[in-house]
């Protein structure tokens, strides 16, 4: 083995030792409160109901045997395909429209040096603070005026107005990142601007557009209030709201099956990050340093 | 090398068994094409209903209808998602079966309950949405009063054919001399008690709030702690105005616009509240929400909560042992009287509803099934009009258990804003959580009473006063 054939030198050893150690306790303590919302979401989503509040038994495992009937009555007696169909297609639309006004949107706040701009950058991503809680009552007038009343492409019309503030503002970052020479290359070889914005400078920002992509993804799959507020209809609804309104009754939680909805629709989600880490790390960074 | 291969070898396996391996890439686009295709067929074909019966089961003929943009034929109702799935999937039956009837196209759409003011204040923002609205809980009649029908016609017929209606509804749905909603039903708020606790401690009476403090002082020692929330959530608003009342306190005097909080009456209470807290309820209730008392009487360690049935209708089936050893009591005294705080549900219409007609024709209609609809609740629903409190109750009549319910109307029941009207202000107390707040101040013990008195003021005075104005 290479640590027995090695000598140990006290000073070699503690240093790699002591920093390995103390890395793996880190990540450790940080699977742990990373992991343990979702490890809970899946005990409640298999436990009983009576194993639910049974103070006799160890709340971290289970009581009595696992049980399948909480996924059994989300699809049985409630519209959750429906729900979860209508979740993936808003936020599917949402990230094509927010990625379409977003990059020409960050590109030139990035790039072109008009008057304004960085105000005008300011500007837009303030419209991200402020929350939906003081915008519902407008925006539902708006919502109307358009005859979009409690219908899902309402929500695809309203979730952009927070995706691009956020993603135009990740974008610009990212842009800036892209070394202007390659750029001024492309244009001194002959390339207009749109061809060196599509053959030189987006190809290089893929970690960026994904990163606003995933961003907007899940920042269309998490929203409640406008849902809440524009959409009633069962079959319209979006999964946040579909299953609070039908395993909230009153104070009756159906705890079971709120869980077992929230890890289906959340499982598709962490696998896509996973799939995407290398460049959501990439995007999520690549503006962070210039 | 792509990720996650590894490596020539692995290669060279691959062509050896001629196994097709999948790349990351690829195995992401056909992930991707697939969850797009599978969640837009999901959403637009309408094959993806529920079975029958369920709580979020369409009506038989296919995916819910959108909320009207025509008028005349078309009948929306928004209410809350009941305790009972099953008394959900009666009613949405009823609403079609009565579109069929009446060659209407009628729809239902349930929002829980705490979340129907949101709902409603985004509708009345934009002036459009469904024509038959519920009011569940927090009540808000008066601050929608000119932007809802006169139903008095409907409350005539009513009470035509139920009695007159008790003052606790005239209370909420009678303002400035016309009927703008139409009372339904309201969910009764008791003492829920663990007998065998309680025969352990030596069956203590409980007729009034003190003698609840005494027992539950005694159990909270044995670990059976008295559940009440003192937070901001429904059931600390209904609960504590209730021990308030029986105290002869209140926040606002008869003409509902007068802060009545700097008396010696709300003192005692204050101080009653800070006693059950230290001797009979534990920290924890400054962070519950409404579902806790329920889980806390159905983990067998609760020993007294004040809340509907929900909370002992869930215990029913999954622990059926310790269902039994709970009982209702009745509505608790103080030294002031007797008096609770139910959560009343009434019907209204939109003034901007493009169905106004159709609106009051089905609430003409649905009232008739009153009855019926106290037995599809299974007992929750209680009645508004006097003749329906003939006993035996639907249900509630025929149950040892429930029976006790019977007696909960008349004056042992007001609503908040007592004892004035429940207000636009009273309105505002009640959903800003005040009172709940105000004694989480003075029982964590840090602020005197006095100040606790100043504090009270200072919160509610200004929002009487902006009504004024």
């Amino acid at each position: 083995m290479a640590v027995a054939s090695r000598p140990y030198t006290s000073r070699g050893w503690s240093r790699k030792t002591t920093d390995r150690v103390l890395s793996y306790v880190a990540l450790a303590f940080y699977i742990l409160v990373a992991v343990f919302p979702i490890y809970w979401m899946a005990m409640t989503a298999l436990k009983d109901d009576y194993d639910l509040v049974d103070v006799t038994v160890v709340p971290f495992w289970f009581g009595r045997p696992l049980t399948l009937e909480h996924f059994a009555y989300l699809f049985t007696n409630t519209r959750f395909a429906t729900w979860l169909g209508n979740t993936f297609l808003i936020s599917t639309f949402v990230v094509v429209i927010t990625l379409v006004l977003c990059i020409p949107g960050a590109y030139a706040l990035a790039r072109l040096r008009f008057r304004g701009a960085e105000n005008l950058g300011i500007g837009i991503f303030l419209t991200y603070i402020v929350p939906p809680t003081l915008l519902f009552l407008p925006m539902a007038q708006l919502v109307a005026a358009l005859g979009l009343y409690n219908s899902k492409w309402g929500l695809v019309l309203v979730y952009p107005t927070f995706t691009i503030p956020f993603c135009l503002w990740l974008l610009a970052g990212f842009f800036r990142t892209v070394p202007i020479e390659i750029e001024e290359a492309a244009l001194v070889d002959g390339c207009t601007r749109l061809q060196a914005v599509l053959r030189v400078v987006l190809p290089l920002s893929v970690a960026g557009i994904l990163t606003a992509a995933i961003f907007a993804f899940t920042l269309g799959m998490q929203e409640f209030v406008y849902a809440l507020t524009f959409v009633s209809t069962s079959g319209e609804k979006p999964v946040t709201l579909g299953v609070v309104t039908e395993l909230i009754r009153g104070d009756v939680y159906f705890w079971g099956s709120l869980m077992a909805g929230a890890l289906l629709a959340g499982v598709p989600v962490a696998v896509l990050y996973n799939f995407f880490l290398d460049h959501f790390v990439e995007g999520i960074t690549g503006g962070a340093l210039k | 090398m792509e990720p996650g291969s590894s490596g020539s070898g692995s290669m060279e396996h691959r062509e050896e068994t001629g196994a097709h391996a999948l790349t990351r890439r690829q195995l992401l686009r056909v992930l991707g094409a697939g969850a797009i295709a599978a969640g837009a067929l999901s959403a637009c074909l309408p094959g993806t209903q529920p079975t029958a019966g369920g709580p979020g089961a369409a009506p038989a003929g296919g995916q819910a209808p959108a909320v009207s943009t025509g008028a005349g034929n078309q009948l929306n109702i928004v209410q809350w998602s009941h305790f009972v799935p099953a008394y959900d999937k009666w009613f949405d039956q009823y609403v079609q079966d009565w579109g069929t009837k009446n060659k209407i196209q009628a729809t239902v759409d349930h929002v829980p309950n705490l979340e129907m003011p949101a709902r409603l204040a985004a509708e009345a923002a934009a002036k459009t949405g469904h024509d038959i609205i519920q009011f569940t809980g927090q009540v808000q009649t008066y601050r929608y009063e000119k932007l809802l029908v006169d139903v008095g016609d409907i409350v005539d017929a009513a009470t035509k054919k139920w009695g007159d209606p008790i003052p606790y509804a005239k209370a909420l749905g009678f303002i400035n001399n016309s009927w703008r909603a139409l009372p339904d039903h309201y969910i009764v708020i008791a003492p829920l008690v663990r007998d065998d606790l309680m025969q352990e401690i030596g069956s203590p009476k409980l007729e009034t709030w003190d003698d609840v403090r005494q027992a539950c002082a005694k159990l909270k020692a044995k670990g059976n702690a008295a559940g009440l929330a003192i937070s901001n959530c429904n059931d600390a608003n209904h609960n504590w105005r209730a021990i308030m009342w029986t105290f002869g306190a209140s926040e606002v005097k008869e003409d509902g616009q007068t802060v009545n909080v700097d008396t010696k009456e709300f003192r005692d209470f204050l101080n009653f509240a800070k006693a059950f807290y230290s001797e009979a309820i534990t920290p924890e209730v400054f962070a519950w929400d409404d579902a806790s008392d329920n889980r806390w009487l159905g983990s067998g360690q609760g020993g007294f909560i004040h809340d509907a049935i929900s909370s002992l209708r869930s215990i029913e089936q999954p622990n059926k042992d310790l269902f039994d050893k709970i009982s209702i009591r009745p509505p608790l005294k103080g030294p002031a009287g007797q008096l609770t705080m139910p959560d009343a549900n009434l019907y209204a219409i939109w003034d901007f509803a493009k169905n106004k007609e159709p609106a009051k024709q089905f609430l003409r209609d649905f009232m008739e099934n009153w009855k019926e609809s106290m037995v599809q609740s299974t007992g929750y629903d209680m009645p508004f009009y006097k003749n329906l409190f003939q006993k035996p109750m639907p249900v509630i009549g025929d149950s040892p258990k429930l029976q006790i319910l019977q007696d909960f109307t008349g004056d042992l029941i007001h609503t908040f804003g007592n004892p004035g009207p429940p207000n636009a202000p009273a309105q505002e107390v009640l959903a800003a959580f005040h009172i709940p707040q105000i004694i989480g101040i003075y029982v964590r013990g840090n602020t005197s009473l006095e100040d606790t008195v100043k504090e009270a003021q200072s919160r509610l005075q200004p929002i009487y006063d902006k009504y004024k104005a």
